[in-house]
């Protein structure tokens, strides 16, 4: 009895626990939340490079290279080390496919993770303009 | 004994605060890394589409709209994928801005994301325009010439951009026009003379020489007649600006062996063409009276918005542009010279394309590109 009268009694180490236990549980959930944001957030960081990339790949190619692009049926996964991620081309849309010196091409890149083809990370829009008469880009 | 118990309930409560503390931090930094990273995005969204305002307005501008003048110089697209988003872009004159940007005009690309929110991504481009016009050595909007003749590459040499643009094809475009307001704003000399009647001029003796010249008529005689006489020297530093309707060059360098050379005027960093002739009259044109068997040489740009042609016999003559030649039409008897008697000879020898003479104006049906210039803020 005396040895427990110097100790802590059971109540008090109860609520100690308990404290413990909350801090913990709330340390626990919050740096779940802020890395689930934070993988999210890298994601993002990410796809807006690839799409970026890959609009500044298109810029590349010439008219009948933009004109070839429709909407896309499948996400196409990028080359190692992104292939963890892939694209699609969606809302394609022309102007200027008769009767006109250039020709624009209106694209949104969808980027999605490969493990989610369904709901894309990000979407970037983009124009090509091209010089009918010579491939050439006529516009930025 | 209980205090031993509060103790451990107290170390309990700090070490949770300095838990707290620790892990806000944490979040805190994480929440601020993601939201810079968001950011990043959305700017590369807002660039894109401002490229894609500035894409679909010289589009519009290649199929004939014109954005010269305020309120209607802008156009608004909304972005198809990116919602709250849209990309603008507005013309402007060449004037309107810092000589550096040259061109024909220019096209602020405005593009912007989470627009209704209260802290909107903006990003802005600015491209300077210029007419595919200013590549050629010969422009007209009835095509550079006719079908006969000696091979192009005889009288026409073009480093710059090549054959392609030696002469634009017939049945093409209107020419550039010039940005009047600026031109009769800007020039050094106003030779005294009446307004309302012909008048010949002699850079020579009259005012001029070195300068840049504004001749201006403000009569009704639809062919009133400015006629430059040049007889006096073999050269001449001299950019002449003028409405006359109609303009004759004559006597170049008569009285020192016949030769001559015109150069252009630097005037507040701008190199002006030779001549600017522009009217509105039916009966307008420009000519030009060069000597026989000798050799003119024409160092720049020279336009008209109205027919060129020769008023001359001569023979056997040269005449070197070495420069680019800008005219509405051009006169049969000119045309034989370039074809048939081969006297007149093209180098395209300054880049009018990337660095075009300044304060000309998009006009509908000229086929407009943006060329190296660029700028992003």
């Amino acid at each position: 009895m005396r040895k427990l009268r110097n100790g802590t009694s059971i109540i008090e180490a109860a609520i100690a626990i308990a404290l413990m236990g909350i801090i913990l549980l709330w340390s626990i959930t919050a740096y779940t939340n802020v890395s689930i944001q934070s993988k999210s957030s890298e994601d993002i960081e990410i796809a807006a490079t690839l799409a970026s990339h890959q609009i500044e790949s298109l810029k590349k190619l010439d008219y009948d290279g933009i004109n070839n692009i429709t909407d896309s049926s499948s996400v196409v996964p990028f080359p190692s080390p992104y292939d963890r991620y892939g694209y699609k081309y969606a809302n394609v849309s022309e102007q200027g496919v008769t009767g006109s010196p250039v020709y624009l091409k209106t694209i949104t890149i969808e980027i999605y993770k490969m493990t989610d083809q369904t709901t894309p990370i990000i979407q970037m829009d983009c124009n090509f303009l091209r010089d009918k008469s010579d491939g050439t880009n006529a516009g930025i | 004994m209980k205090r031993k118990g509060q103790a451990l309930i107290i170390v309990v409560i700090v070490f949770a605060l300095i838990i707290s503390v620790f892990a806000i931090s944490i979040s805190t930094a994480m929440r601020s890394q993601a939201l810079e990273e968001t950011e990043i995005y959305q700017r590369e969204q807002a660039l894109y589409l401002a490229q894609m305002g500035i894409n679909q307005m010289i589009y519009n501008i290649n199929n004939g709209a014109d954005y010269t003048t305020p309120p209607n110089n802008s156009i608004t697209i909304t972005a198809p994928g990116v919602p709250d988003a849209e990309g603008k872009a507005i013309y402007h004159k060449d004037d309107d801005i810092e000589t550096k940007y040259g061109g024909a005009g220019y096209v602020e690309g405005i593009g912007t994301v989470n627009k209704s929110q209260s802290q909107p991504v903006t990003r802005r481009i600015f491209v300077s325009l210029t007419s595919e016009a200013f590549k050629y050595c010969l422009y007209t909007s009835t095509g550079g010439k006719d079908g006969i003749g000696w091979p192009d590459t005889n009288y026409f040499s073009n480093p710059s951009y090549g054959s392609s643009y030696f002469y634009n094809p017939a049945g093409s475009y209107t020419i550039p026009y010039p940005d009047w307001d600026w031109y009769t704003t800007n020039y050094q000399v106003y030779p005294t003379h009446d307004e309302t009647k012909d008048f010949t001029y002699n850079p020579f003796t009259d005012q001029g020489q070195e300068n840049v010249v504004y001749i201006h008529y403000t009569g009704n005689k639809k062919n009133a007649t400015l006629t430059v006489k040049l007889e006096n020297e073999s050269s001449i530093n001299l950019s002449i600006i003028t409405d006359y309707p109609i303009v004759n060059l004559e006597e170049f360098g008569k009285d020192a062996g016949g030769d001559f050379t015109w150069n252009p005027v630097t005037y507040n960093g701008n190199t002006y063409p030779i001549l600017v002739h522009s009217s509105t009259s039916e009966s307008a044109g420009l000519t030009i009276d060069y000597n026989e068997k000798k050799t003119l040489t024409l160092n720049g740009f020279i336009y008209t918005n109205k027919e060129l042609d020769k008023i001359s016999s001569a023979n056997e003559s040269t005449i070197n542009i070495n420069g680019e030649l800008m005219a509405s039409s051009l006169g049969e008897d000119f045309i034989k010279a370039i074809n048939i008697k081969r006297e007149i000879k093209f180098t395209y020898s300054n880049d009018y394309f990337t660095n075009p003479p300044p304060h000309f104006i998009t006009v509908t049906g000229t086929k407009f590109k943006p060329y190296s210039f660029r700028e992003e803020y």
